[in-house]
């Protein structure tokens, strides 16, 4: 990414001497982030970094048709909002992720929709959008109706909570950054979302889903 | 497996965007940021105008091919000869491997199946980190599947699409074995086939990798049922396609060794389908980081039987 690349100036470098100069250490995002204030254009780097596990995000919990435009609606907001970013924190993915939250909260009756769809039918919308109809079926075969339906019964909060933690792989306390809460409120919405959802999933079959086998 | 894994492999096979998903959004911020030395600007501003850019589905077929495929099931008990000792030759051509896989069908006994008859499939998919193991039956003309639900078997009406997208093991074995078995008279067909597609379905602009994609897709969802000299032919079809490339040493989601047959890069077609190297049938598909491989298949009266 060219634009961080030109990030050159370093703490220790004293009164900007060679700032243009290229170097090829990877610069956080709390720097990129810092650096966009005056140079808006840099924030493009913080979308080649990770716009792409946002869109697979977005579209792990809406479906392909809402990616796009979701997570452009994402970088926007967290571009317009560059100033208040906590530059203590280097890494921008939890709260590029609590933006995105709230984008796709925008969406609730849909994402809703669809998940009780998927519980109701055995055919998932979310999935078929991305992978043509006939995956849906393969879905049905396992355990993935009950899920359906314990997810559209949770709570939004607790909804994010979890699916921030199983699907976007952040920590609890990337969680508490990204929706602006408590650790311990990360904790006790996992908790009870956990046990609906095993609740959800008390009668499977054991033998449908197996363990990954040694590669 | 924990409730969190569960639910960490449901839509696990998710893709990671293409490129050109992600081009629209970075110009809407580049947008954004081009106008302002200030660092300010009006919300919403960049916005409007903007319209949702169309864009191929690049892979469509493949990602149909994958999710057909748990569907379709392979040929690898009952129906299939004993495999054969692995070849001493290095085989290093698409040509080549394809011209194998050729003979080798052909050698097989011919078996037919009737409608009503059940397909037993039993795969792995993976998806990312994540792989389970799928137990399902299809009725072989695709008007139901049965899969087991807390020990009970469920029974879901097929897709009433499937037969005209030939994703049904009869549509498709139909459809391969209604084309000449001259390998070029059918590439013919094959490539009117691809053209007739809507553009907007295409996995690429390149007439060959729609045919090829076209073809191996048919060939994958069709795994029983297929008169042995119409499936050499199909074989023999795909390697006078240009662009056709097989890579080796390659694993499919079982851990299994494979050859993989792909299209040649650069063509957004991304999907390589895998051949097991002792039987030469379609093992498997892999597509981005989300696989499927077939580990047994039968052709039973009855969903449950195996």
């Amino acid at each position: 990414v060219t634009n961080v690349v030109r990030l050159a100036r370093h703490p220790h470098e004293g009164n900007g001497a060679d700032v243009t100069a290229p170097t090829r250490e990877r610069v956080d995002d709390a720097a990129l982030i810092e650096q966009s204030w005056h140079e808006p254009e840099v924030f493009a780097g913080l979308y080649d970094r990770h716009a792409s596990h946002i869109h697979r995000y977005v579209t792990r919990r809406l479906g392909d048709g809402f990616a796009d435009d979701v997570v452009g609606e994402t970088f926007l907001a967290a571009f317009q909002r560059r100033q208040r970013y906590d530059l203590a924190r280097p890494d921008a993915r939890p709260w590029l992720y609590g933006i995105a939250a709230n984008v796709i909260g925008k969406h609730r009756r849909a994402e809703l929709r669809m998940l009780q769809a998927f519980a109701r039918t055995g055919a998932d919308p979310v999935a078929q959008s991305y992978a043509d109809r006939a995956d849906a079926r393969v879905s049905a075969a396992g355990v993935q109706r009950q899920l359906a339906a314990a997810l559209a019964g949770l709570p939004a909060g607790d909804r994010h909570v979890l699916l921030l933690i199983a699907w976007a792989d952040l920590s609890y306390d990337e969680v508490a950054v990204a929706l602006d809460i408590p650790a311990g409120t990360v904790r006790s919405r996992l908790h009870r979302a956990r046990k609906k959802v095993r609740e959800a999933l008390g009668g499977q079959d054991p033998t449908m889903i197996s363990e990954e086998p040694p590669r | 497996m924990n409730d969190l894994d569960i639910l960490r492999a449901m839509r696990a096979d998710a893709p990671n965007p293409a490129e050109d998903r992600l081009a629209a959004g970075r110009e809407r911020l580049r947008a954004a940021a081009r106008p302002l030395g200030s660092g300010h600007r009006q919300p919403g501003q960049a916005w409007r105008g903007y319209r949702r850019p169309a864009y191929g589905r690049p892979a469509m077929m493949l990602a149909s091919a994958l999710a057909v495929g748990a569907l379709a099931a392979a040929a690898v008990l009952v129906i299939r000869p004993a495999p054969p000792s692995p070849s001493a030759i290095r085989l290093v051509s698409a040509a080549q491997v394809l011209d194998r896989a050729a003979s080798v069908a052909l050698a097989k006994p011919a078996l037919t199946v009737r409608p009503h008859q059940w397909v037993y499939e039993k795969g792995i998919k993976s998806a990312g980190a994540h792989s389970f193991t799928t137990v399902s039956w299809y009725r072989f003309d695709g008007k139901e599947t049965a899969s087991f639900e807390h020990g009970n078997l469920v029974f879901y009406p097929g897709n009433r699409h499937d037969v005209a997208l030939l994703a049904t093991p009869e549509a498709a074995a139909g459809f391969l074995a209604s084309l000449p078995t001259d390998p070029s008279a059918l590439l013919a067909i094959i490539y009117n086939k691809a053209d007739a597609q809507p553009r907007d379905q295409w996995v690429s602009k390149n007439r060959d990798a729609r045919a090829f994609s076209f073809l191996i897709t048919v060939t994958w969802n069709a795994p029983v049922g297929v008169p042995p000299e119409h499936e050499a032919a199909a074989f023999r079809a795909l390697a006078k396609i240009p662009g056709v490339t097989i890579r080796t040493g390659l694993t499919d989601a079982a851990g299994r060794p494979a050859i993989g047959l792909t299209f040649k890069a650069g063509n957004g077609l991304n999907g390589t389908f895998f051949l097991d190297p002792h039987t030469y049938t379609i093992s498997g598909l892999g597509y981005q980081d989300a696989g499927l491989a077939r580990t047994a298949i039968a052709v039973v009266d009855k969903p449950g039987q195996k």
